[in-house]
């Protein structure tokens, strides 16, 4: 029982964290109707800073770091992905009023990764001073290429065996390069690769360091009130999408969490890495999934993925699934 | 100074602006006009640029081109339709317009 208190001690701390606190505001502008806006640009610049301050500093330390710990974490995350599209096609093949494309491009979304929730696990790991490999956010697209890849290509079976005759070959290297080109896989894979060749530590430390938790709180403000303004495409499609996006993070972290725990023990993962690997799973892709599904699965409808995604999914995966990871973390590797 | 020629206007999703672009060039169409753009449709409203769209690719564009030709630009109207707005969103119309230098469309 004392452990349980514990736990939810820490939850209920974490919940007040400047993160949590602007995702909440920002959900509660779009709810009051402000005309507040954030312009585009302005967002897509605060994603590219955060993705390659995330990757820079990843590609500096990854620079000493021992390449072959990150090799069973990778398998994991692999594993993880791929789990995620199954366990969602087969959940959501059970369950009436579903479309089967909207369920396996919604699948995809969850075993997919979002940037942005992967940023804001980083920062409360900092601020509860628990330390992880800095090689973890590059385990990002382990876990979302396969999850894409496969999501499109049981899409395609499926429609493959309604339509006898009419033939739907899959791409897989078109869906790879797509991923590989969305704007946060791109800014984090070249911030990698300048912290691992080139010595950008100045710029980093005197540019994209101070910036990182200001622009954060600005995305988190901006992911709360898209998540309001999707909600009434939510509304419309069937209920079921709204309770697997609230479960199924907690549900995904959780196995992420586990597959971690043996890492650590197997090959001494830190625990501060496990919640972050847990966080990447429980995350939704919100920036760069939801064309590459668009653009493999068009039969499927956009407001079932999307809006379980930005509208439940990441809100949970923020507010719920971070704090509830750091606090298990501590309680568990406490002992 | 100024000859009659065919204006298409095609507003799709950002992500099919290649496919459509192609489709253009296919044709004969020598360039296109690309305006960001936004509105509302038959489901929803599309944001404008003035206010942050999460996901990528899902912003609408304004696909302009002018063409000499008119069956050359109903050619492309129809490779439009058949090829992209089966499966994806889109609005498309003609426009007669007048226009200078007739030997760049």
């Amino acid at each position: 029982m004392e452990y349980l208190a514990d736990f939810f001690h820490q939850f209920g701390g974490q919940l007040q964290s400047p993160t949590l606190s602007f995702l909440i505001g920002g959900a509660l502008l779009a709810a009051l109707g402000s005309k507040l806006t954030i312009p585009n640009p302005i967002y897509q610049f605060v994603v590219f800073v955060l993705l390659m301050k995330i990757g820079m500093k990843g590609g500096v330390e990854i620079r000493e770091a021992n390449l072959a710990d990150m090799f069973l974490p990778a398998i994991i995350s692999v594993i993880v992905g791929v789990t995620v599209v199954l366990l969602g096609h087969v959940i959501f093949s059970k369950l009436g009023g579903v479309k089967q494309a909207d369920g396996i491009a919604t699948a995809g979304l969850f075993g997919a990764v979002s940037a942005s929730t992967m940023a804001a696990g980083m920062v409360m790991l900092e601020e509860i001073n628990m330390p992880f490999e800095a090689w973890v956010p590059a385990l990002y697209p382990f876990m979302d290429i396969p999850a894409l890849v496969l999501a499109i290509v049981l899409a395609s079976v499926a429609r493959e065996k309604m339509e006898k005759g009419k033939d739907h070959k899959v791409d897989t290297w078109a869906i790879v390069k797509e991923s590989l080109r969305g704007s946060a896989l791109s800014a984090l894979i070249l911030g990698i690769l300048l912290g691992l060749l080139a010595r950008p530590e100045r710029v980093l430390l005197s540019f994209y360091e101070p910036l990182f938790r200001g622009l954060l709180s600005i995305l988190m403000l901006v992911l709360g009130m898209e998540a309001w303004s999707r909600l009434k495409e939510l509304k419309e499609v069937a209920h079921w999408f709204a309770i697997y996006a609230f479960i199924g993070p907690i549900l995904h972290g959780l196995l992420a969490f586990a597959l971690g725990y043996l890492a650590h023990l197997w090959v001494g993962f830190s625990p501060g890495g496990v919640v972050l690997l847990s966080v990447i799973a429980a995350s939704n892709s919100d920036i760069s999934g939801p064309p590459t599904l668009r653009g493999g699965i068009p039969w499927a409808n956009p407001s079932s993925y999307i809006g379980a995604s930005t509208s439940v999914g990441t809100p949970v995966a923020i507010a719920i699934c971070i704090p509830m990871f750091a606090s298990l973390a501590q309680l568990v590797f406490s002992n | 100074m100024f000859h009659n020629a065919t204006k298409l206007v095609i507003v799709t999703e950002h992500f099919m602006c290649k496919k459509v672009c192609d489709i253009i060039e296919d044709c004969g169409g020598k360039g296109y006009t690309l305006v960001p753009t936004g509105g509302k449709g038959l489901h929803h409203l599309h944001p404008t640029l003035d206010q942050a769209t999460v996901i990528e690719g899902f912003d609408n564009l304004k696909i302009e081109v002018v063409m000499s030709n008119q069956e050359k630009a109903e050619q492309i109207a129809e490779r439009v339709v058949s090829e992209c707005f089966e499966e994806y969103p889109g609005v498309m119309y003609l426009e007669d317009v007048r226009i200078c230098r007739p030997d760049r469309f």
